[in-house]
Formats: C-alpha cells, sequence, structure tokens
C-alpha cells in the first residue's frame, strides 16, 4: 500500500468510465443492454481491484492446484503496490453504477460533482463508503460557515487524534513483538497481544474514520459513522450493525439482498451469508487467513440465529445482567477471529492459538502490557460513556468546565504520550 | 461568530503552552532518556573532556577471541592517559547524527578535541538510503524546537520519515544509475549498475559450477554497491561533515576525522583495481577538502591487512584486537 502519484490516473479511469456508464445507463431502456453496461462497469472495476490486490493470491493458488494434478507451475509474481484506498473507492463507485441501474439514483451530468465524490479526500482513503445520494446530495449543498460545524469538526479531529496516536499506536508495538515471533512469548502475554489486538485495531480505523468524519464537517458536510461501539455489542449480529457500518451495508444492499437475502430457503440463507461473509473477509486482504476470520464471523452469526430461533431468545437492548455475559461472550468470538486477520499466515495462527493454551508457567518472554492495557481501558470506558453517540454530539452538551478538562486530557495525551513506533492506518493496506 | 472562534483559539494556545510545561517537568527527561539516549549523554556529559570520540559500530564490536576487549576509543585513552577522553557510540550512525550530538554541548562541557568517526561507505547510496535512517533520525528528534512538547508531538507524527522503504530503495537504485563513475580512463563502467549487473552476469554463469566462487561473486557485487562512487560536492553527507567543521571553528574545538580501514586488498581481489582507484580517489578527495577547512583527517584508510578485519565475507568495519591497536596507535600519533 503506498501513495504513488501515477497511480491518479487509475482513479481518473474509474471515474471517467463510471461517469460515462452512468449516463449511458440511464438514457437506455433495453434492459438487456443495460445489464451489460453494468457487467462492464463492475468488471473493470473489479478488474482494477483483483489485478492489483489479488494477481500474486491467484497465481499462487493457482500453482498449489496445478501441484495437486502433479503439474509443475511457475507463477510470475508481479512486483506492484497496492494504490492506497483502491478497495474503497471502487467500491464506492460500484455502489454509484449499482444505484444508478436500479433507478434508484439519477445519473450526475457534472463530471466534477461526480469526480470529487469518488476522490472527497476525507474518505477516499478508508472510507466510510458513501452512497452517492447522501454525499453527492451533500457536495451540491451550498455550506454557509457555521460555529457548530468547526466545533464539532476539531471535537472529532481531537477526539479521532487521541484514539489513533494514544491508544492504538501505544498498543501497536505489543501487539506487533508478539505477532511476530509468536513461540518467543509465554500464554499471558499472548493472551494479551490478541485481546489488545482488538482494540488495536478498532482504535487505530475508528481514530481514521472519526477524524474523516471531522474533516469533512468542517466543509459543511456529513458522513455517516462507520462505528458505534461495537465492542458493546452482545451478539455478532449487533456487531456488524455496529462496526465498519458503511461495509457492511454496502455488502447487504450488494450482495446479500441481490443473493436474495434471507427471502430463501434455509441452505440458500445459509450459503448467502458463508458467501457474504468469506467475500468480505477476502476484500480485507488477499489471504486465506482473512477468509477463514470472515468464515468463523459466519459460522457464530449462524449458530447464534440457530440457538435464538431453538430457545426463542431474544436479548433485550441495555445494560442488563446477562447482557454482560453475552457481550463478553461476543467480544471473545471477535479477538479469537481477529488472530486470523492479524497472523500473516494460518501456521502463524495456529502458532498463537497454541500459546494461548500452553507455555503458562512463565515460559518465554512476557511484555510490559500496562501502559497499553492503560489506553485501551480509556476507549472502551469511552465507549461505555458515549454508548452509541458520537463523541462531538456526547460532549457539546456537557457544561464548560467538563468540555475543557476532556480537551485538556486528550491533548495532553496526543502530545506527550502518543505511540512514536512507526505505524500507518491499519486500513489503509485495504 | 470570529469572536468566539477567537476565544477559543487563544484559550487552546494557552492550553498548548501549559501542556508543553506540565511536559517539560514531568514525563520529559525521563522522554528524553528513553528516545535520545546519546543525546542525553551529550548534553549531561562531565565537563573537562580534552577528547570526545564519536564512534559506531567499529568502536562497540570486539571479538570473543581478542587479546583484549578493549575499543578503539578505549586504547587511545590507553596509549594517552594524560587526556581524559570520553567515547558516545552507537550502532549505525553517521555524520548528519554526530553534528546533532555535537549541538548538545554546551560551554562547561564541550571537549578541546573531538575525534568523529569518518566511514567511507557512508558517502555511498546504500547508507544514505538506508531503512535504519529512520530510526537514526528519531533519535535526535527530541532537539528539533525548542519546545519539548512539541518535539515529543513530532515524533510521534514521525515527519522524519521522509521516505518510505520502497522510495528509500528507489533512490539508492537510482544513485547506482545515474551517478557516473570519473576520474580515470581505467574505469571500464558507466555507473555501479553497470558494474554491478556485469557482476551479477557472472554469478549466473558461475552459480551452476561452483559454489565458492558465487559467494566471492557476491561479495564483490557488495563491494561495488558499497564503494563504486565518486564522492563530489552534492554528497548529502559532506554538508554534515563540514556542517561538524564550522561547529568546531565558532567553539575553538579541535576536530580530527578518523577516516575508517577498509580491506583494500579484498576489494582488488574480489573487484579489482578500478574499485580501489575509486576508494582512493574518494580519500584524496575528503582528505584535501578538510585539511583546507580546518580540519585534520587521519587516514587510516589502508593500514589494516586483510587479517585484520573479522568480517571476511562483509563489507564492515569491524577489528580484530591488532587491527584496533594499529589504528588507536595511528591516531594517537596525529592528535596534538
Amino acid at each position: 500500500m503506498a501513495f504513488i502519484p501515477e497511480y491518479i490516473f487509475i482513479l481518473f479511469l474509474i471515474i471517467l468510465l463510471d461517469y460515462v456508464i452512468g449516463l449511458t445507463l440511464e438514457q437506455i431502456n433495453d434492459k438487456k443492454l443495460k445489464k451489460f453496461y453494468l457487467v462492464l462497469s463492475l468488471l473493470a472495476n473489479i478488474s482494477l481491484l483483483a489485478f492489483f490486490k489479488y494477481f500474486n493470491f491467484i497465481n499462487l493458488n493457482l500453482q498449489s492446484v496445478f501441484q495437486v494434478f502433479g503439474e509443475h507451475y511457475k507463477p510470475y509474481n508481479l512486483d506492484i503496490i497496492l494504490p492506497i484506498g483502491l478497495s474503497f473507492h471502487t467500491f464506492q463507485s460500484m455502489s454509484y453504477i449499482i444505484e444508478v441501474y436500479r433507478g434508484n439514483q439519477k445519473a450526475e451530468r457534472h463530471l466534477g460533482y461526480f469526480a470529487n465524490y469518488v476522490l472527497f479526500f476525507p474518505q477516499m482513503v478508508a472510507g466510510p463508503i458513501e452512497k452517492y445520494s447522501t454525499l453527492g446530495k451533500e457536495l451540491k449543498q451550498k455550506v454557509a460557515p457555521l460555529y457548530d460545524n468547526y466545533a464539532n469538526g476539531f471535537r472529532l479531529i481531537l477526539f479521532g487524534f487521541f484514539v489513533k496516536m494514544a491508544v492504538a499506536d501505544n498498543i501497536a508495538p505489543l501487539v506487533n513483538s508478539v505477532y511476530e515471533n509468536p513461540t518467543a512469548y509465554n500464554s499471558a502475554s499472548t493472551w494479551a497481544a490478541v485481546f489488545l489486538f482488538s482494540i488495536q485495531i478498532y482504535a487505530d480505523f475508528y481514530g481514521y474514520s472519526t477524524i474523516a468524519v471531522g474533516s469533512a464537517k468542517l466543509l459543511g458536510i456529513e458522513l455517516m459513522d462507520n462505528f458505534k461501539t461495537p465492542y458493546l455489542a452482545i451478539s455478532i449480529t449487533e456487531f456488524w450493525k455496529r462496526w465498519h457500518i458503511s461495509l457492511t451495508s454496502w455488502f447487504r444492499n450488494y450482495l446479500y439482498l441481490p443473493l436474495g437475502g434471507n427471502k430463501v430457503n434455509a441452505f440458500k440463507w445459509i450459503f448467502n451469508i458463508l458467501i457474504v461473509f468469506i467475500i468480505s473477509g477476502i476484500w480485507h486482504g488477499a489471504s486465506w487467513t482473512f477468509a477463514i476470520w470472515g468464515l468463523i464471523h459466519a459460522v457464530f452469526y449462524l449458530l447464534e440465529k440457530l440457538f435464538s430461533k431453538l430457545f426463542s431468545f431474544k436479548a433485550k437492548e441495555g445494560f442488563r445482567f446477562i447482557n454482560l455475559f453475552l457481550g463478553i461472550k461476543t467480544f471473545l468470538v471477535v479477538s479469537f477471529a481477529w488472530i486470523f486477520f492479524r497472523a500473516e499466515t494460518f501456521d502463524k495462527a495456529m502458532l498463537i492459538f497454541e500459546h494461548l493454551f500452553s507455555h503458562w508457567n512463565n515460559e518465554g518472554m512476557s511484555v510490559n502490557y500496562l501502559t497499553p492495557l492503560a489506553f485501551a481501558t480509556a476507549l472502551i470506558l469511552s465507549d461505555v460513556l458515549i454508548y452509541y453517540k458520537r463523541f462531538d454530539l456526547w460532549i457539546k452538551v456537557k457544561p464548560v468546565y467538563m468540555r475543557w478538562s476532556f480537551y485538556t486530557i486528550l491533548l495532553f495525551c496526543i502530545v506527550c504520550l502518543a505511540g512514536v513506533e512507526s505505524l500507518p492506518f491499519i486500513y489503509f493496506q485495504f | 461568530m470570529v469572536k468566539k472562534i477567537s476565544y477559543k483559539v487563544i484559550l487552546f494556545c494557552v492550553l498548548a503552552v501549559a501542556i508543553n510545561l506540565m511536559y517539560s517537568y514531568t514525563l520529559c527527561p525521563s522522554d528524553f532518556i528513553k528516545y535520545s539516549p546519546i543525546l542525553h549523554q551529550c548534553r549531561n556529559m562531565v565537563s573537562g573532556a580534552d577528547v570526545v570520540y564519536l564512534g559506531e559500530s567499529s568502536d562497540m564490536t570486539v571479538a570473543n577471541t581478542d587479546s583484549t576487549p578493549k575499543k578503539i576509543s578505549q586504547l587511545i585513552a590507553f596509549y594517552k592517559p594524560d587526556l581524559k577522553l570520553i567515547a558516545l557510540d552507537t550502532y549505525a550512525v553517521h555524520a548528519g547524527i554526530y553534528k546533532e550530538w555535537i549541538k548538545q554541548f554546551n560551554a562547561s562541557n564541550k571537549p578541546k578535541s573531538l575525534i568523529v568517526t569518518m566511514n567511507l561507505r557512508s558517502f555511498g547510496a546504500q547508507w544514505i538510503n538506508s531503512p535504519l535512517e529512520i530510526n537514526l533520525q528519531k533519535s535526535v528528534r527530541m532537539n528539533l524546537t525548542p519546545l519539548c512538547a512539541l518535539n515529543r508531538f513530532l515524533m510521534a507524527l514521525r515527519l522524519f520519515e521522509d521516505k518510505t522503504p520502497l522510495q528509500q530503495e528507489k533512490a539508492m537504485k537510482k544513485s547506482w544509475l545515474k551517478n557516473p563513475l570519473t576520474g580515470s580512463t581505467m574505469l571500464r563502467y558507466r555507473n555501479a549498475k553497470q558494474w554491478d549487473d556485469v557482476m551479477a552476469k557472472r554469478l549466473e554463469l558461475q552459480e551452476c559450477n561452483n559454489k565458492t566462487d558465487s559467494a566471492k561473486i557476491l561479495l564483490a557485487c557488495h563491494y561495488i554497491k558499497a564503494f563504486a562512487f565518486n564522492i563530489n560536492n552534492k554528497n548529502p553527507r559532506l554538508n554534515d561533515f563540514d556542517e561538524i567543521v564550522r561547529w568546531g571553528v565558532e567553539n575553538n574545538v579541535k576536530i580530527y576525522f578518523n577516516l575508517l580501514p577498509e580491506n583494500i586488498k579484498q576489494a582488488e581481489f574480489l573487484v579489482g583495481k578500478e574499485l580501489v582507484y575509486l576508494m582512493r580517489q574518494n580519500r584524496d578527495f575528503l582528505l584535501k577538502r578538510y585539511h583546507t577547512k580546518g580540519a585534520f583527517v587521519i587516514d587510516n584508510l589502508e593500514i589494516l591487512k586483510g587479517e585484520y578485519f573479522m568480517d571476511k565475507n562483509w563489507t564492515t568495519e569491524h577489528y580484530i584486537d591488532k587491527g584496533r591497536i594499529k589504528i588507536a596507535q595511528n591516531i594517537v600519533k596525529h592528535l596534538n
């Protein structure tokens, strides 16, 4: 993943192609021809993604397939770097085309507006993936300078920086050292790394999204919330309603529902769920470990549905004793699934699992997890405090002394306690 | 609205100043030791040192089989017991970092003389674009501005990472390709890239037949990458050494550059006379440049035989006891 200036032409290509196809789709009535243009656009977008992201992965897998049949196949390794944010802007552009095809969205006539939609800088590299019906409209609105927009924008940016620089970046060195060399660490350290990675990836992505929403807010543009306290979810279903919301919506609208959603027989529905989660896993990275990550979520999603159907169980929202257990259960499942997401290979993931349940007798190195744990606790506490709200909306109604006390603490943590290792945003690589 | 925003901006500035004050009295001292240990050492160095020796791994590497575990700097102190010598060293540093260290000396603890390690390889593209550069730059960031909280913040923002590892690699390859090798008609290759390519082709041919030769050719390629360049006025490392000289003149501190020995015989055996020619040409350039600028380059480039080098299969400046003794003696001879 990198920003390479020449790659801007890839973006221009996507913009031009989808702009022209969008206009064409609107003008033709022939269903077959419409479908042809839709497929053309989707193919172009997906091919681009496949070329940059999955070429080597496909090749390596081809080699394995050939080996099964006793044939020799030397994979050609493409030495290219994934353009930063490609997965995000291709998905955003595809959503526009699908909506125009479905007739839910008028094709944009002004190339500038459409280009601005794909290239809108705060969310261009890591989302939220916006629909044209919302972001397009916002971009066209003339916005008068409003104090509230500036205040809320800066509040979000401040909080986003705190979450990324103080929380995620202080946790990352510990997690990295354990995941790079799992055999060197004892069980307690491995548990710490597994749980702290759950917090790290959340803080990293949540921090970015909050900064993105805040930056857009400064311009008077409202982006959707990508996270709503996901680790307070009491089920996997709820987790996905709170985690990377824009991607979940994308897969629901453009993959799950077209496959038939839940209005099909049980087997087809199970198949749909599995497909959606596995593809969502592969979207994150060209490795089977990501697919396994998706599969684990799919299995637990299905198990939960089965459980609630068999025992007619439906958890009620709010702070209840049983919800605490359900929340811990969800957090455990999500954390274990993250092992496959974070480990570079399947073998490394298995090593992590092995070290979770063996090497208790202090064999191996231990890590100092006090600082990372303190920041992780701070984030979870802030989630409990904010619960389902956005930071700016939560803090703006607090008394002035409380607001500025918070700002002081956040600023102090950003300036004086931020992590100093070299750690780009995790989601930039997708 | 403007009034409201102005109040908030002022309040925010007051907050920033308060945070800076708070940080400077609480966490800053421990952060300074943690992130910039050598800067801290320089700042808190006891006064009265006659000589400060600035070194890198050449002053830190000793072999278990050595008759003495003394480093070059310790040997200088041993041969010059009347001098109070303090050594400051860490791995992989170069003049770009030394110049930041010496800025920490104050009027009371600045030494009378400074011996600065001058590694010929540090002028090459491989070292200039080394992946270690990020951490080296980080180690001197705590001193970027007078505001310590701002320094800590800028370090966290990683503004010192001006190049990604990929960009560094590209810059290195570009330098090998674009910087012509000049100086004599005996140079058969236009640039380091062409030279390395020829060697690599030879390696391909050899690989099937003889493994010993393959290893030699591979090492020859390393020698080419490390030493096949011309130092000219555009070399960024020269600016760093110049700055050290300027500091010496301004602060009345004698500057000695300790030009480290290289395995010349090995270079000639593996690559040929052309490479040795380039190394000597670069040495002469440095001698001439700094003698006229007010510093003294102690020329150790060719004083060691091949057997005095610790690593036989790599281009390093790590010496066995006899080698270190010889270097120290040569330095002592020039100190006054």
